[in-house]
């Protein structure tokens, strides 16, 4: 008799091959307490995917996520004949630059850091506004799920605007780090793939009254900030994304 | 791949990473340092994922290794191996609980599954794993997946009634 439980456990998994589903499919059939029995484990089975999923909730060590976004890890893997000289005249272009003063490289550096997170959510939507497949890592079927953990993780509650009215359909969302804080990355994607995200990030200060738009271009992306309700916000897109103002007003509204 | 790509998407499957990093462990300070040290080894040896691969499947290999390992060391040091899953399950007579008990506490037990039980659930029910690719990565046969599952089932459908139970 437990054999045929575990071959019902292994029903449910649809791991039986053809013949032995159909024969536990004749027996549910026409046996009341077979089909009982399935209803307990398919009941067990929702209790622990409830668990499993709340699981998912719990926020990750910040500290780690930062420690990985800081890691350098090498680009290409090292060539396996690379003559020596080739790495002496690197060494030697390296120590030019070098040799050539800070100041120069400093003054280069300045607008980014004057751009605060957003130069790193800037890096961020160049590489995953050309995902497709890995465009993000919760989709919007667990819409819940992303408001629950992301808020959970970020420290700033949020609601996932519904920009459907320009055209922006909602594909998921993903923890990023930018400025050494956790930020939720909502993905949004027009009708020509052109992908719009909306981040935000916990902050220490909150204007009052209505936010104020802040526009700037970085990267060849458009960006529209503001900061209300304890959180900082961007909405970015496409420099060529005629409404982005429109769409940034509406999700200032509805998050 | 690039690098930040490589960091991004590692950083996006932590929370699923930690969860089954719970289930390995069944702590949360364990499953927090073994998540640590599953990151920092993945970041060393990236340049061996091959991104035809999936990256879920690769990083939760990863960290499976590792706990093996761990448990090897622990082992060595405590001169104790790794607890067997039916010291504690087949302790628990199931005529020994109330009739029905809350969805708080059936979930409860999903959390204090013992490991042997909890992985094979956990890749199964909540990750979409086959039992071959269960077997594959928990380095078991199928028919051990296939019984460890049903023996967690087994348990869950003993705190829901004990009515079911008996007659099996």
């Amino acid at each position: 008799m437990n054999e045929f439980s575990e071959q019902l456990s292994a029903y449910l998994d649809g791991e039986l091959d053809e013949k032995a589903a159909e024969a536990v499919e004749a027996r549910l059939a026409d046996d009341p307490h077979a089909q009982a029995q399935l209803d307990a484990l398919m009941q067990a089975d929702a209790f622990a995917r409830e668990e499993f999923s709340a699981q998912l909730d719990e926020p990750v060590p910040f500290a780690l996520a930062q420690q990985i976004k800081t890691t350098q890890i090498q680009s290409q893997p090292p060539p396996r004949s690379r003559p020596v000289w080739g790495a002496l005249a690197a060494g030697l272009v390296l120590v030019a630059i070098g040799g050539l003063g800070g100041y120069a490289y400093k003054g280069a550096v300045t607008p980014i850091q004057t751009a605060g997170w957003l130069a790193d959510i800037a890096d961020y939507h160049a590489v995953y506004a050309s995902e497709v497949r890995h465009l993000v890592e919760v989709g919007a079927d667990e819409s819940d799920h992303i408001e629950t953990w992301l808020g959970n993780t970020v420290g700033a509650r949020f609601d996932i605007p519904d920009l459907t009215s320009f055209g922006l359909t909602f594909q998921g969302g993903r923890l990023l780090v930018a400025n050494a804080k956790p930020v939720a990355q909502l993905m949004y994607l027009d009708a020509d793939g052109a992908v719009v995200a909306l981040c935000l990030q916990r902050s220490a200060t909150s204007p009052q009254g209505a936010p104020e738009f802040k526009e700037q271009q970085i990267n060849g992306f458009d960006f529209i900030s503001w900061s209300a309700n304890g959180a900082d916000y961007v909405v970015i897109g496409p420099m060529d994304q005629e409404n982005l103002n429109a769409v940034a007003e509406k999700a200032a509204l509805e998050v | 791949m690039t690098p930040d790509q490589f960091k991004n998407q590692m950083i996006g499957l932590l929370p699923r990473l930690r969860r089954f990093a719970l289930s390995l462990t069944r702590s949360g300070p364990d499953a927090d340092d073994l998540l640590q040290d599953a990151c920092t080894a993945a970041l060393a040896k990236w340049q061996q994922y091959d991104p035809s691969q999936p990256f879920d499947r690769w990083m939760f290999r990863v960290l499976r290794n590792l706990w093996m390992s761990e448990l090897r060391k622990r082992k060595v040091r405590q001169g104790e191996g790794q607890v067997d899953a039916h010291d504690s399950a087949e302790l628990r007579a199931p005529g020994d609980q109330d009739d029905q008990m809350t969805a708080r506490q059936v979930r409860q037990k999903v959390a204090d599954l013992e490991s042997d039980l909890s992985q094979p659930m956990l890749l199964v029910c909540a990750e979409g794993y086959s039992y071959r690719e269960a077997a594959d990565l928990l380095g078991v046969p199928i028919g051990t997946v296939m019984s460890r599952i049903h023996r967690a089932r087994k348990q869950l459908v003993s705190s829901l009634s004990s009515e079911v139970v008996g007659q099996t």
